[in-house]
């Protein structure tokens, strides 16, 4: 306790360098990311990882959401194709799928 | 091991690493570790922490050339951004950035690469050289180790790298304490008790290396850009440049000779990576360079020499990780965790029982020095590419990677989340300037400390006196003490003779 409250000391406020949004653009992240891990057993890995690209394109500046949703989904069938069909790591199609 | 049979079980592992399937994989590990190491911002850590799941349905001794292609992929990956965009993914290519970028800047981008390029290449030859000789003497010390030795040894790659890495000894220490306080988190194997637990019933088996890697390394870095202002940036145009010419060459392969023996041995000691080897080797080339006056405006031995210096400390780093399962850098501490998803115990003891396996290891070594070497100049304008993806979609994309990563170590919606909590204390811990890679080896070596200390002090019947009687222990104990008193007072002494109170660190951690 002694070691973090002399670094805080030294090295200033945490807030130091964050923008104004910082931390709503922190929370929307994590806040997408939690969603996908609850989700995506039940609605699917593809589009609930859609989402979370969606929102961590928005987080890091993007404006453009349906082409950030198009990539999105674009890049998750890839990563779920290379994944699951490649390299042997299933991922959840969702319960509608069964 | 006699010379005869070294050459032998080498050339052994040159066998199972030339077979197609493995070749395959070595050249798709130089890939994937160029085209994600030249990302802008990501380093090496990053690269094998988002690529480890990647490895997860391969038999250990594919995966692990599959790795070696990755960690030399992701090495040279950083020192093309380094120079055409000045982004440096890791505080181990700031010199790159430095004289490289300055040498792109004046339309000899090709150059630069070409000599980063080449001197990775003959570093990271020599340096595996080195490694195929001194890994096996070093298990032989190692064999001699008892468990004091071994706690010591710990203590020792703990404060060497909390220390030694970044501005601030306390925050590093503050690193290192919340390492060893996750790492120890779960069910205590000898007591049967939960500790360090919080009442959380998904800590009770204790937090998994990848995760802990995805979200320090990959998390918390996205979560720290979001926060902050937006940045720019522009790469610098390849067309018309020149690769390396007669006076290159010529200035070029004294400070590739110099870097490695630098690199090598400075990479070997349990202090934190490429960082010091780096800048000690630019100090070097600095000093020794017939141009000194073109220093900070594009010398190409402030490429040549600090970029062959970090590729060799990378070999010098797989010395204590494969002899004594120490990791001397965060992504030492990362490739650690991948022998543990594998069940294999790096150590001493894996010469012994996984011999085909750590020769094919150092064989592949070889094999995707040459692979890099080979994709990396004439795909340099594909890499270059990758440097155009707009922010946004990448760090879009690294977080989709990373909750797959996290997913596939358990498929538990639980990892996941441990995922974001663990992001969210790297982006506190990135915002205190805290260095992360001390969080890491914490993390990887804290439940190994704990267990050796026991098991001291259960040889010395409980007795303290135990860790202390042993000739080795006591050395050892004893840097450990000259480590923490020394620099604090070298310090006093500089800045009561008036200097400015020693060596201001990077920034980048």
């Amino acid at each position: 306790m002694l070691a973090c409250a002399h670094a805080w000391h030294r090295r200033g406020v945490p807030s130091a360098g964050i923008a104004p949004g910082g931390l709503a653009r922190v929370g929307l992240i994590t806040g997408a990311m939690v969603g996908h891990a609850l989700l995506q057993p039940f609605v699917g890995f593809v589009p609930t990882a859609t989402l979370l690209f969606a929102a961590g394109a928005a987080a890091m500046g993007n404006t453009r959401t349906a082409r950030a949703i198009t990539l999105g989904a674009a890049v998750t069938i890839v990563i779920a194709a290379v994944f699951a069909g490649g390299l042997g790591v299933p991922l959840p199609m969702g319960a509608w799928t069964r | 091991m006699d010379t005869l049979t070294t050459v032998g079980a080498l050339a052994d592992g040159f066998a199972q690493a030339l077979t197609p399937a493995n070749l395959g994989w070595g050249a798709l590990g130089v890939t994937l570790g160029t085209a994600v190491g030249v990302l802008p911002g990501i380093g090496p850590a990053l690269t094998v922490a988002l690529l480890l799941p990647a490895t997860y349905g391969l038999d250990p001794t594919s995966a692990f050339i599959m790795f070696a292609g990755i960690y030399y992929g992701g090495m040279y990956g950083g020192s093309t951004t380094s120079i055409l965009l000045n982004t440096p993914g890791e505080s181990s290519t700031i010199v790159t950035a430095l004289e490289g970028h300055q040498m792109a800047r004046r339309g000899r981008a090709g150059a630069a690469l070409a000599t980063a390029a080449i001197g990775s290449f003959v570093a990271g030859t020599l340096g595996t050289l080195l490694l195929t000789v001194s890994a096996p003497l070093m298990v032989r010390v190692a064999l001699a180790f008892g468990p004091a030795e071994y706690f010591w040894l710990i203590v020792l790659a703990f404060i060497a790298t909390s220390t030694l890495l970044g501005d601030s000894r306390t925050a590093g220490l503050l690193s290192l304490l919340v390492g060893v306080v996750l790492g120890l988190a779960g069910i205590d194997r000898l007591s049967g008790e939960a500790r360090l637990t919080f009442g959380v019933p998904y800590l009770l088996d204790g937090l998994d290396p990848t995760i802990v890697a995805i979200g320090l390394f990959a998390v918390g870095e996205t979560l720290t850009l979001a926060a902050g202002p937006p940045r720019g940036h522009s790469v610098l145009p390849l067309e018309r440049t020149r690769w390396m010419t007669r006076d290159d060459w010529a200035r070029s392969w004294r400070p590739w000779l110099r870097g490695t023996a630098i690199g090598f041995p400075l990479g070997a000691l349990p202090a934190g990576g490429a960082e010091l080897p780096t800048l000690l080797s630019y100090a070097v080339e600095k000093r020794l360079s017939s141009h000194p006056e073109e220093f900070g405006q594009g010398a190409i031995e402030g490429v040549a020499g600090p970029e062959a210096a970090n590729n060799a400390s990378a070999a010098g780093t797989l010395v204590p990780l494969l002899a004594l399962g120490l990791p001397a850098s965060a992504t030492a501490a990362v490739l650690l965790a991948a022998f543990q998803q594998f069940g294999l115990q790096a150590g001493p003891l894996l010469f012994e029982r996984e011999p085909r396996f750590v020769w094919t290891l150092l064989a592949s070594l070889y094999v995707g020095n040459v692979l890099l070497l080979v994709l990396n100049l004439p795909l340099v304008r594909l890499w270059v590419q990758l440097l155009r993806i707009p922010a946004p979609w990448l760090y879009g994309g690294i977080l989709v990677v990373a909750t797959v990563g996290a997913w596939s170590v358990h498929r538990a919606a639980g990892d996941i989340v441990a995922l974001v909590a663990i992001g969210l204390g790297g982006f506190v811990l990135r915002r205190l300037a805290c260095p992360l890679a001390p969080v890491m080896i914490g993390f990887m070596l804290g439940p190994a400390a704990d267990m050796h200390l026991r098991r001291a002090l259960a040889v010395g019947d409980g007795g303290w006196s135990a860790l202390i009687t042993r000739p080795l222990a006591a050395t050892l104990l004893a840097v450990c003490a000259l480590l923490l008193i020394v620099p604090p007072l070298w310090q006093a002494w500089r800045r009561d003779r008036g200097h400015d109170g020693g060596v201001q660190g990077t920034g980048l951690h």
